[in-house]
């Protein structure tokens, strides 16, 4: 398979399987890009993530997008993209064509909602491969904790959570710098 | 576009551009993320009289069960409705078009391709600081998640099994989902 054409089919199945919207998605792409083919590395896969959580749209198009670039340039980033949508679009073309008269499929829904718990198990498991791409320390753990908090309790948007995580590690990083 | 009918002007329909352009700007201003998208793009496409707010809302729940990001589908779904597939196209190239974007032009400026050997100091602390930050917003959204699905005792089983599956024995998730989604139509069909 030529480089592009591989890239092109991980990411049609990247699409396929972007069920639930959000964070769910991160296991995928994390099977396929990190785990199946390295791609990317854990940590480069975590910066992705980072930086996709403060510039414009969803996460599985950015994180597309950067595989993209990083294996072909910006035609590896192109084909990457627009696989990832080829499901999605197929789909939602044939929902509004088709779902719309049928109105409320039961089985429909019922196969919906049984993939939640499928959802909440990826989520768990990116979670958990993620942990090994932080630095643990006393700066980070407080990082983690008071963003969990925040996030839970009070609702704060992702983004100011982020930028608050990267000056803490910013301010961290320099004074480190400066002392040793 | 307006098309004409009896002489008078029809302002629903807009031109492939002009969908674009609205479609561009939704997906420029909203960051991290694509829920924070369907709000702005209800009251954009509504207050130009191209579809009713309320209607945008119904096509979220038509494409929510679908693959692929929410605002993604819905943006596509809208555009169809306003403006058939040219229009489809046009809403969905504008909304991806920002994020493009902004992914090549932060991957170039940090030049992470090259592994961070070239990245400067400052942005590789930033992004060391991100990563617990992002770890501490997916355990938020686990606990949030796991009280707002778990329901009897089929779904921790499914959840459990989904998990050994998933962590420990390093199954694809296709394998996963397809497992989900079986369990799904056996339930539905037992229910009917």
């Amino acid at each position: 398979m030529s480089p592009l054409w591989e890239l092109s089919w991980t990411f049609f199945k990247v699409g396929a399987l972007s069920f639930g919207g959000g964070y769910a998605i991160l296991k995928v792409i994390m099977f396929f890009v990190v785990e199946s083919r390295g791609w990317l590395s854990l940590g480069e896969f975590a910066d992705v993530v980072s930086i996709s959580q403060s510039t414009p749209g969803p996460i599985g198009i950015n994180a597309a997008t950067f595989v993209g670039y990083k294996v072909l340039g910006v035609w590896g980033a192109l084909a990457a993209t627009i696989s990832s949508l080829v499901v999605p679009a197929s789909l939602s073309f044939a929902a509004e064509r088709l779902i719309r008269r049928w109105g409320d499929s039961r089985l429909f829904e019922s196969v919906l909602g049984s993939l939640s718990p499928v959802l909440l198990a990826m989520l768990i498991s990116a979670g958990w491969s993620l942990k090994d791409a932080v630095g643990w320390g006393y700066g980070s753990t407080s990082v983690f904790l008071v963003v969990f908090a925040l996030s839970l309790l009070k609702g704060s948007s992702p983004l100011a959570l982020m930028l608050l995580g990267g000056l803490v590690g910013l301010l961290g990083g320099l004074i480190s710098f400066g002392g040793s | 576009m307006a098309s004409t009918e009896g002489g008078t002007m029809i302002p629903g329909r807009p031109s492939f551009v002009r969908l674009f352009l609205s479609s561009l700007r939704i997906g420029s201003l909203t960051l991290g993320g694509g829920w924070a998208m369907v709000p702005l793009m209800a009251r954009e496409f509504s207050s130009r009289g191209w579809i009713p707010e309320g209607e945008v809302w119904k096509v979220v729940s038509l494409v929510q069960g679908l693959p692929g990001p929410i605002a993604f589908n819905t943006s596509f779904v809208c555009g169809m409705r306003v403006l058939g597939w040219r229009g489809a196209l046009a809403a969905s190239l504008g909304f991806v078009a920002p994020s493009f974007v902004a992914i090549v032009l932060v991957a170039w400026l940090l030049d992470l391709p090259r592994g961070g050997g070239g990245l400067w100091p400052a942005a590789r602390f930033f992004l060391d600081g991100m990563r617990p930050a992002l770890l501490g917003l997916l355990a938020a959204s686990v606990v949030r998640m796991g009280f707002r699905t778990l329901r009897g005792i089929w779904d921790p089983l499914l959840l459990a099994v989904s998990l050994l599956g998933l962590v420990r024995l390093g199954l694809s998730p296709t394998l996963i989902v397809a497992l989900g989604a079986a369990v799904g139509v056996i339930k539905g069909l037992i229910r009917r």
